[in-house]
């Protein structure tokens, strides 16, 4: 199965409530701790997904998951030591499934040339043009994304990425105080909200692209 | 091997595939380390949007955003958080309003036709007397050098974005930071190493209350040569912003690099703009500015 080819619309209904109920059972007896284990194994699908080089990590985050909760639904007895292990398994099959067929190649942008002496010419000024109303739209996007936030984490991300050089650091030293949290902690949150924000981001601009 | 090295050594694509299989069993395994590869992944993409990375990792790292889409994602993220937070930050007192028109869209959100023909009339007027305005200076620059260069924020005064009659157009790819800012110039600076000023003969830059963006236009001295970077500062050295990869048109009257800056980021005070050209010694253009 190619990336293309992944059941998009499968992917995201595959998991009801109560299939992802049986999950979280099979994955810890206390609800709280399955729910920090679901967030963990869904954040290193993310990562595995993101630096294998998927153009679509979530799809095939979720695609992983689906898998898993479809065996658990199954009755099947799947978390002989780690269920994190097993994820892992199952994430490297559906790479290998991604690489064994022809992906969908995108293109990539020019790297910026030094020292290149030139007028614009109309198709650079057309690139430019859309790549405003791209920043544009990812600037609504963004908005809306951090509306959806709890405000407290929204201010918080405002806040981390005000400032640049000596102001930033110390922007983000003083954030850190505010909070109560040392800097790794808030580095922590952000990169993970950041993350949160990239997916929705993603979302967003895939919907307005369609 | 140190942790933080083999992590960015993981993000950059550059481990074996024994040592990014064991990579990817520990995050797996450990929630912390899984952490510390998303934060060192964020602090890579703020220093490479900030300019603090150094050029030889810029170099990998612009690579690897080639190589993976969904990293790219979390730059254009970063980025798009950069703006959106420095723009609420002297926009707002609250952190988000609900129905905030993003800068960027300032000018789509003139819908009604006249307040647009008036801009547009004004904008025309405004390159008209830029034109004017730019070869009146360069012409005294090359006559009288002890002249002080200065543009207000009058028709007459501020000069035009570049288009094709303009004699001079310098296109400076803005660093990563500002690379989809969108330019309406509402007042323009022409900083010359030619030009010497004395504490009290600063240049001036007369800033309008519009919202809208800042042109400043320094001089390459003859024989300059890339690779160029030019750092904004405030004259009390809090770094600003900084533009690499210029690309210079050479017109037979000089070349110059124009640096767009949002006016809002620049209240009242001193500022300098220096330039590095190639591996001739850095130059320090001083400037003022005051509201209009």
């Amino acid at each position: 199965m190619t990336e293309d080819s992944l059941p998009r619309s499968k992917v995201r209904s595959d998991l009801t409530p109560e299939s992802f109920t049986q999950l979280l059972s099979a994955l810890h007896q206390e609800r709280t701790q399955a729910a920090e284990q679901y967030e963990h194994i869904r954040q290193a699908l993310m990562v595995y997904f993101t630096f294998r080089g998927a153009f679509d990590p979530l799809e095939l985050a979720d695609e992983t998951i689906n898998r898993v909760a479809r065996r658990v639904t199954e009755g099947k007895e799947i978390f002989t030591q780690n269920p994190l292990s097993y994820f892992y398994g199952v994430a490297r099959n559906v790479w290998r499934e991604v690489l064994a067929h022809p992906v969908t190649t995108q293109p990539l942008d020019e790297a910026p040339s030094l020292d290149k002496h030139h007028s614009p010419d109309p198709h650079e000024l057309l690139m430019q043009a859309e790549e405003q109303r791209t920043a544009e739209q990812r600037l609504r996007c963004l908005e809306s994304c951090l509306q959806r936030l709890p405000s407290q984490d929204r201010d918080l991300m405002l806040a981390y990425y005000q400032g640049t050089g000596g102001a930033k650091i110390e922007n983000r030293q003083d954030l850190a105080a505010r909070f109560g949290i040392t800097l790794k902690t808030l580095r922590n949150k952000t990169s993970l909200l950041r993350g949160e924000l990239a997916l929705c981001l993603h979302r967003c601009l895939g919907a307005k692209e369609r | 091997m140190f942790q933080r090295e083999r992590i960015v050594q993981y993000v950059m694509g550059e481990l074996d595939e024994a040592e990014q299989l064991r990579i990817e069993e520990q995050y797996f395994a450990d929630v912390e380390f899984l952490g510390e590869i998303q934060a060192v992944c964020g602090d890579l993409i703020d220093a490479y949007l900030t300019g603090a990375m150094p050029r030889r990792d810029r170099e990998r790292f612009e690579k690897r955003l080639h190589a993976i889409p969904f990293l790219r994602a979390q730059v254009e993220t970063s980025r798009a958080l950069f703006q959106y937070a420095q723009t609420a930050a002297t926009e707002r007192p609250e952190p988000v309003r609900k129905q905030r028109v993003p800068f960027v869209g300032w000018w789509a959100s003139r819908q009604s036709f006249w307040p647009r023909l008036a801009w547009g009339g004004i904008i025309c007027g405004l390159l008209v007397g830029g034109v004017w305005y730019w070869q009146r200076t360069r012409q005294s620059i090359t006559t009288t050098p002890s002249v002080v260069a200065q543009a207000e924020a009058t028709p007459t005064a501020i000069i035009p974005p570049p288009t094709p009659s303009a004699p001079v157009v310098a296109a400076f790819s803005p660093d990563p930071l500002t690379k989809s800012s969108v330019p309406s110039v509402v007042a323009s600076l022409l900083l010359s190493a030619e030009l010497t000023r004395s504490e009290n003969q600063l240049a001036r830059l007369l800033i309008p209350k519009a919202k809208g963006v800042v042109r400043l236009q320094v001089e390459l001295s003859a024989g300059a040569q890339p690779p160029y970077e030019v750092v904004l500062q405030t004259a009390q050295g809090q770094h600003l912003r900084t533009w690499r990869h210029a690309n210079i048109v050479h017109s037979p009257m000089g070349s110059v690099v124009a640096l767009d800056v949002p006016a809002r980021l620049l209240p009242k005070g001193r500022y300098f703009v220096a330039l590095k050209a190639g591996t001739a010694p850095l130059q320090k253009f001083p400037f003022s500015v005051e509201p209009r």
